[in-house]
């Protein structure tokens, strides 16, 4: 209980801390100040990339007929400190960092932020303290000498972050290292009820925090990497999108392959001992592939064609397998890549009806949805009964039987601080993966759930102001990403705590899992990449105004 | 619109829903109090049960988390243990589920082992039942420690067997050790009891049996008696008319009273049923253990326990936490003493060869209305090879106290003094 207490308070530090560089942050910008004449039409919170042109969504927009739609991209190349033009359509022209277009001069300075602060890596230092203290814990209920190599992998990554990262503290590392140590204590679950477990489940997290640990930094890396200067201008997204393809049909090929029909799904293959679902990693490359930088998403007939065929693979993928969960994550992702990269409304407005309709078409067409779904609503609830779990509470032998446990689990038998046992969820199937919540909130108790809780509602306040920090690549996979991971949480928890039916869709970062340590590990490293470089941020630091040497 | 604008939209949809999504979950303990508790109470409930373990005098397994696999084992201790639906409201499981479990508002509920040691012997548990069993009727055995309170055995037939889906027999979840009967002349020494604490020289009172007495009769004519024959040789007509003559109802009524006849606290753990004697009604017959007498077979035990033990009564107890040291004085120790000379008188004429230990006892037919009798035996062991046990057998409707009292000689020489 003291642990649990103290597990708490420094989770507590740390969101308060982390708010409070967050906020601070708020008032940075890190794009170019746009000046016309004398007066600023842009004062930087755009972006990395300025986009100009006729169109709405250019940040300038300039209401010419001769205007091109969309003129140009104007990026600051923060290897060569110079701004980089890339010409989109003829029309404008540029000088001197001036850019002239419809007879009338932009001029680019870097904007002027508030210097370092020491603060600002205080988050880091409690993060590194929870880490540590929590690896304490878990010694106390198994003393193993190796049991700290895993949690060392999390503090080398928080450390290894922060002196990367000058740029920024990085707040989102440390919720993502917070949540894998939850993910350690998930993995290490069966063998606090059958101690012969033990190797089995070390071997499992230390496997899993890798994997975590490993795509975060991959893809955090190729974020920042200028991938299209190395293979040829422009081709960045069309490369990523071929290779997208193949790996989901073969992602695909895989599953219907070797698939053995496991805890009810269809969708477990096993490869070298080691069991995983293919559909978590489709996830992954369907995000990879929706992104069309400085397009729009149909704006000709390749890419429509394309992303279209790519959906309905997935789709029908995801409908074979009978993931109804797969289904409404890869359904919001569609949705919010045509969302973000079309202008057109009415064009928008059919895809979100469309995609409605399929959903309860589907839902209709799998039973084990429907089933969920009804028990879930319960009978002669109204709607906030059955938004507050009444309907499966009415039902707690059948559909309800899971999130009756997590609820007694979490309410009643963990109280405030937890009672650090697992009993009530021992012989609940997914325990640990889909019910993993309701698991740890009996170990820790009621107030973490909302710490826990707390912690998303940061991750996505601090993806929120990073964002416009970013050239438009980095900005729309940051979205999809955080749209990946907000989303899983929402259909887990919800799920858990019966909110919503569940769906059997595990909780980024903390259920135990391979396949999901791929395709979260990757999104969580996407959404690491967002912010500026170290090197962008001493610069503007640096510069009083201006960006040449004037 | 902007696609960074597009952007924080998108983020600040999420991030309402994430907070709409955290009111909700913290409503729904909120809206759903009291089926959380319920469904709480009975994961409790079920923790709790898997993770007792009942253990008996000697260490044997008699509960580990669910029912013994050993049918007899269930069958003989279904009185003391109970069963899971609380069939059987005093029994142990019972009791211990409807004790608060530890839960507290910081740390909840904390799952751990419950192990609770009986005093009861398990093979004896089971020689009790298969006697029993074997007999054709219906009762009772109940064996217990008159020095140290230690209930040894607590028999009753026909019993239930928990795993079985068969309909269980009639009164099957009656524990008869603690229900009350009709004595008949087992309750003779305590009549005796309360004319010798009224005073010490009734000893010496005699009386000349012509088989009629009143309205109380005697099988046959016993003759001149003294009321040490009276009791041994069970002359109802002696008893009758030296009680009747020397006190009033209500001396007798509260010396049953003090004797523990009303009592239902003999056994600190197991509740008995409150016995009754009312003497105002026929003093003659109450004194022979007629007319509306009832006794539990642990009142007979605790009070012939306390003759052995000197006139002290030792308060039974089942579950070694609840252990007593404290016996309670209910008679002095000269009543006492009569008491047991003339009990081992009577076992000595009649019945010694029977056993193989010294020990003294008494047998009673109690009349029941309906054309059958309640065959009662009682006998404390009084031998130094002995335990200190107090033994009651109990045959309800249709035993006679002579296969009583083979029946207790072959517990007590095979069981206790073989086992
Ligand atoms: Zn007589």
């Amino acid at each position: 209980m003291l642990f649990n207490l103290i597990q708490d308070v420094l989770l507590l530090l740390f969101l308060i801390s982390a708010f409070q560089v967050v906020s601070q942050r708020h008032r940075d910008v890190y794009g170019f100040v746009v000046r016309k004449e004398e007066k600023v039409v842009l004062d930087g919170s755009q972006g990395l990339t300025t986009m100009i042109g006729r169109l709405r969504i250019n940040d300038i927009h300039i209401n010419k007929p001769d205007v091109p739609r969309k003129a140009a991209a104007l990026t600051f190349d923060q290897k060569g400190h110079t701004m980089e033009v890339e010409t989109l359509s003829k029309g404008g022209r540029y000088e001197n960092n001036d850019y002239i277009i419809g007879g009338q001069r932009f001029h680019f300075s870097l904007p002027v932020n508030n210097q370092f602060r020491l603060s600002g890596m205080m988050p880091v230092f409690f993060t590194i303290g929870f880490i540590g203290f929590k690896a304490y814990c878990m010694y106390q209920e198994f003393p193993l000498t190796s049991m700290f190599i895993i949690h060392g992998i999390l503090i080398a990554y928080v450390l290894l972050s922060m002196i990367l990262r000058s740029d920024h503290a990085p707040i989102i590392e440390s919720i993502f290292a917070i949540f894998l140590t939850y993910y350690i204590e998930a993995t290490l679950y069966p063998a606090l009820t059958n101690s012969e477990a033990l190797a089995g489940c070390l071997r499992d997290s230390l496997i899993g925090v890798g994997v975590y640990v490993g795509m975060a930094l991959i893809f955090s890396n190729f974020m920042k990497l200028d991938v299209n200067k190395a293979i040829g201008k422009k081709s960045l997204h069309q490369y990523l999108r071929i290779m997208a393809l193949a790996g989901i049909i073969g992602l695909i090929v895989l599953n219907i392959v070797l698939a053995k029909v496991k805890y009810g799904a269809y969708n477990w293959i096993t490869i070298g001992g080691m069991t995983f679902q293919p559909s978590e990693i489709v996830k992954l490359v369907y995000l990879l592939a929706l992104v069309v930088p400085q397009r729009q998403l149909f704006n000709d007939r390749t890419n429509l064609i394309y992303t279209f065929g790519m959906t309905s693979i997935v789709f029908a993928y995801a409908v074979l397998i009978k993931d109804s969960g797969l289904l409404m994550q890869l359904g919001c992702l569609f949705i919010i890549s045509v969302w973000l990269q079309n202008t057109d409304l009415l064009l928008i407005a059919i895809i979100i009806l469309s995609t409605m309709v399929g959903a309860k078409a589907i839902l209709k067409l799998s039973s084990t949805a429907a089933y969920r779904f009804t028990n879930w609503m319960g009978e002669g609830n109204t709607i906030f009964q059955i938004l507050t779990g009444s309907g499966s509470l009415a039902t707690h032998n059948g559909y309800g039987y899971q999130s009756v446990h997590a609820l007694v689990a979490a309410f009643s038998n963990g109280g405030l601080l937890g009672n650090s046992s697992f009993d009530t969820l021992k012989g609940v199937m997914a325990a640990n993966s889909d019910l993993v919540m309701g698991l740890l909130a009996q170990r820790h108790g009621a107030i973490f759930l909302f710490i826990m809780l707390l912690m998303v509602m940061l991750l996505i306040y601090t993806t929120f102001n990073s964002l416009q920090q970013q050239n438009r690549f980095q900005q729309v996979m940051t979205a999809l990403s955080i749209a990946g991971i907000i989303f899983a949480i929402i259909l887990n928890m919800g799920g858990t705590f019966s909110i919503i039916p569940l769906t059997g869709v595990v909780l980024p970062g903390i259920s135990k899992g391979i396949s999901a340590a791929i395709c979260y590990g990757g999104m969580f490293g996407i959404i690491c990449a967002s912010g500026v470089s170290s090197s962008y941020y001493k610069l503007i630091n640096e510069r009083k105004a201006g960006m040449t040497n004037e | 619109m902007k696609i960074i604008t597009k952007m924080k939209l998108q983020l600040t949809a999420m991030l309402i829903l994430t907070i709409v999504m955290s009111l909700l979950i913290g409503l729904t303990p909120v809206i759903n109090k009291k089926k959380i508790s319920e469904h709480f109470y009975d994961y409790i409930k079920n923790d709790r049960i898997n993770n007792l373990v009942i253990k008996d005098a000697k260490g044997a397994i008699i509960y580990d988390g669910g029912f013994s696999k050993d049918e007899l084992t269930r069958e003989s201790t279904f009185h003391v243990v109970g069963d899971l639906n609380g069939s059987l409201p005093s029994s142990l499981l019972s009791t211990y589920l409807s004790n608060d479990a530890n839960i507290s508002l910081l740390d909840g509920y904390h799952s751990e082992q419950h192990t609770i040691n009986l005093t009861i012997d398990l093979d004896m548990q089971k020689a009790a039942y298969k006697l029993l069993k074997s007999s054709g009727v219906n009762g009772t055995l109940f064996v217990a420690d008159y020095n140290t309170g230690e209930v040894k055995t607590m028999v009753s037939t026909p019993s239930v067997d928990v795993k079985s889906k068969k309909k269980a027999a009639d009164k099957a979840y009656l524990n008869k050790a603690a229900q009350a009967y009709t004595p008949g002349s087992v309750f003779k020494a305590i009549a005796v009891g309360a004319l010798l604490e009224k005073s010490q020289s009734y000893q010496s009172l005699t009386f000349n049996c012509t088989g009629k007495y009143e309205e109380v009769s005697c099988s046959s004519a016993h003759g001149t008696v003294t009321l040490e024959e009276a009791l041994y040789k069970s002359c109802n007509c002696g008893i009758a008319k030296f009680v009747s003559e020397h006190l009033t109802p209500e001396e007798l009524n509260s010396f049953a009273k003090k004797a523990g006849v009303k009592s239902t606290d003999l056994m600190v753990d197991y509740p008995v049923k409150a016995g009754e004697v009312d003497a105002n009604d026929s003093i003659r017959w109450s004194s022979d253990g007629q007319s509306k007498d009832l006794v539990t077979p642990v009142t007979i035990a605790s009070y012939y326990g306390a003759i052995a033990n000197n006139g002290r009564r030792q308060t039974f107890y089942y579950q070694k936490s609840n252990a007593k040291t404290s016996a309670k004085r209910i008679m002095e120790f000269r009543t006492s003493l009569f008491l047991k000379n003339a009990l081992t008188k009577g076992m000595t004429n009649w019945y010694s060869t029977r056993f193989n230990c010294s020990c003294f006892g008494k047998t009673g037919t109690a009349e029941t209305g309906r054309g059958t009798d309640h065959a009662w035996f009682v006998c404390s062991l009084t031998d130094t090879k002995a335990p200190t046990y107090v033994v009651v057998l109990m045959l309800e409707d249709g035993g006679s106290s002579t296969n009583a009292i083979k029946m207790t000689a072959r517990f007590v020489n095979n069981t206790i003094l073989g086992g």
